[in-house]
């Protein structure tokens, strides 16, 4: 129903009045400014009217909403005037199918009709109607609209066309575009009778204008929801390298902390160790002297263990074969023991704490053994199938005799350790000699 | 042998000195920073050295064991509470005789003097 001067003027154009120029009736203004686009662009574009109408068709197959190419396509087809011309020539159905019918030009060799536009002779007039000109310039033209990025189509146009009908081709794809775009957002234009009639006349063009497969080839939303998903994934990309390096950096400077503290500890204990074995040499007595070497070995027997720390793959872990048997061989030669001692330790990982109570318990029970029997001496360990850890140490005597004196330090330090590790401390006599043993339960989860 | 020391704790130094004269040794010289050793060592003419890795001055055992090695034909056992594989590759071109742990277990130093005299025997 044509009740405004501009649907006046729109109907009188055309010939008929598309719900497109009717649209927005709550703002008048803005269809006004569409009309204004419209014939600027479109209707009054010096490109040949023909020419005109059959790109807006073609282009329409790349737009969800099927209200552009179902209006253009009657309007190819002489329901109303064509670019808003009454003397274009009308095409049949069979010229309009064939167009529709094109294969879009992602799907053909876009080299031949790129460089076919290229060679054309200047000045190159607009092509004739299904000319293989003219469907080298749709093809382009349908490039341009879909990828405007791709630089090589507009070039070829540019190249074809001379810089005045190019710039005029572009002022119709960008209407074209808008009015697409103004659809989109009106989805709900009703089809025109004209249209709907032209729709039950042809079934085949009535397919090809409403299930077209490319129709989703240019929704400007899904397009731009796609690259902002991929800005976002880009972004998101960054972001989490730099988390990354910044966890590395964080992760390398706690490395080189660990080993600054570490270096630090083992060579304090190395002091400690130093100052109780220079102060051995510095005794003025035989009792003071062996007070300090005492002390100095059970220092030894903790900075066997700190010796080895950190050097295995698991911090804060001590691989007890990696140091007994030096520990062992080395509290021989501080006892003055010239005798071989037999050495057998198992494969036994175990946290640090404890690694450093079985030195210490090592260190006491060897010491003893050397000071107070005979050889043959032993030091063995093993982990049994239930778990449970056990040290021996072995000489070839018989063991204390009961409640001699008082006990002594050493022996003091043996059962603290062995209550602080929940441990049971097992003598045993045989003819060949005398064997302590200590056993415990590893900590849960210790493999 | 004739050993230098070079460290620049002068606790560990002095324990040092005094477990290689245990074990049968000399110590020439003791020095504290890179610069001394290369001095001591021009002077003394040590059999072997025994190189701390963190020296006074902030100067570097490293450096030591390469100025050593290079100019004067000196191979050093490497005393170090900071022994990780990175550091053993650094020195290899200095062709160490061997790498003790701190805190040292003094027959681990005792193996290496051993080690270092079947060398210069050699």
């Amino acid at each position: 129903m044509v009740t405004s001067a501009l649907q006046r003027e729109v109907n009188a154009r055309f010939g008929l009045l598309p719900n497109f120029f009717a649209s927005a009736p709550d703002a008048p203004e803005i269809v006004e400014k569409l009309w204004d686009f419209a014939k600027s662009s479109y209707l009054d574009n010096p490109m040949p009217s023909l020419l005109k109408e059959r790109l807006f068709v073609y282009l329409s197959r790349f737009c969800e909403i099927r209200y552009c190419i179902a209006r253009h396509c009657a309007f190819l087809l002489g329901r109303g005037h064509a670019s808003g011309d009454p003397s274009v020539s009308v095409q049949s159905i069979g010229q309009a199918i064939h167009l529709l019918k094109t294969p879009p030009p992602w799907a053909r060799d876009t080299a031949m009709f790129l460089e076919g536009l290229e060679t054309l002779p200047l000045p190159q007039d607009w092509p004739a109607v299904e000319s293989k000109e003219e469907d080298w310039l749709i093809a382009a033209a349908t490039l341009v609209f879909v990828e405007p990025a791709r630089s090589n189509a507009r070039n070829a146009l540019r190249k074809a066309l001379g810089g005045k009908s190019f710039e005029h081709l572009l002022g119709l794809l960008a209407f074209i575009r808008t009015a697409h775009y103004w659809t989109v957002l009106h989805p709900n234009f009703a089809l025109e009778e004209d249209v709907k009639e032209l729709l039950s006349v042809n079934e085949e063009l009535a397919r090809l204008l409403l299930e077209d497969p490319e129709s989703g080839r240019c929704d400007i939303s899904a397009r731009l929801f796609a690259e902002l998903v991929e800005l976002r994934e880009l972004n998101e990309r960054r972001e989490l390298e730099k988390a990354k390096r910044a966890l590395e950096i964080e992760l390398q400077q706690k490395e080189a902390l660990l080993k600054e503290v570490n270096h630090r500890v083992k060579n304090s204990l190395q002091i400690v160790s130093s100052i109780l074995q220079l102060e051995v040499s510095y005794s003025s007595t035989k009792e003071s002297a062996d007070a300090m070497r005492n002390a100095a070995a059970r220092v030894l027997a903790v900075a066997a263990v700190h010796e080895r720390l950190y050097t295995g793959p698991q911090v804060g872990c001590v691989q007890l074969d990696s140091f007994l048997p030096d520990l062992t061989r080395q509290i021989g030669q501080a006892c003055d023991c010239r005798e071989f001692i037999s050495i057998d330790i198992d494969k036994v990982e175990v946290p640090t704490d404890l690694a450093i109570s079985l030195a210490l318990v090592l260190n006491e029970l060897l010491t003893n053994a050397i000071k107070h029997a005979q050889a043959p001496y032993g030091v063995r360990l093993w982990r049994d199938m239930g778990g449970k850890l056990t040290l021996t140490v072995r000489d070839g005597g018989q063991g204390p005799k009961p409640y001699e004196g008082t006990a002594g330090f050493g022996t003091r330090i043996v059962k603290a350790m062995a209550k602080q590790l929940r441990a049971v401390l097992e003598p045993q006599r045989d003819a060949s000699g005398y064997t302590i043993a200590l056993i415990l339960s590893l900590p849960a989860g210790n493999e | 042998m004739r050993v230098l020391v070079v460290e620049d704790d002068f606790i560990i130094a002095m324990h040092i000195e005094m477990m290689v004269s245990e074990f049968g040794h000399q110590v020439c010289a003791i020095a504290a920073s890179a610069g001394e050793a290369i001095v001591s060592a021009a002077e003394h003419h040590p059999d072997v050295a025994l190189m701390d890795l963190r020296l006074a001055d902030g100067s570097s055992g490293i450096e030591a064991a390469r100025e050593l090695y290079d100019n004067q034909a000196l191979r050093c056992i490497i005393l170090s509470a900071n022994l990780e594989e990175s550091t053993r590759r650094a020195l290899s071109p200095y062709d160490p005789i061997a790498f003790v742990e701190k805190p040292i277990l003094p027959l681990n130093l005792q193996c290496a003097l051993e080690k270092a005299e079947s060398a210069v025997r050699w």
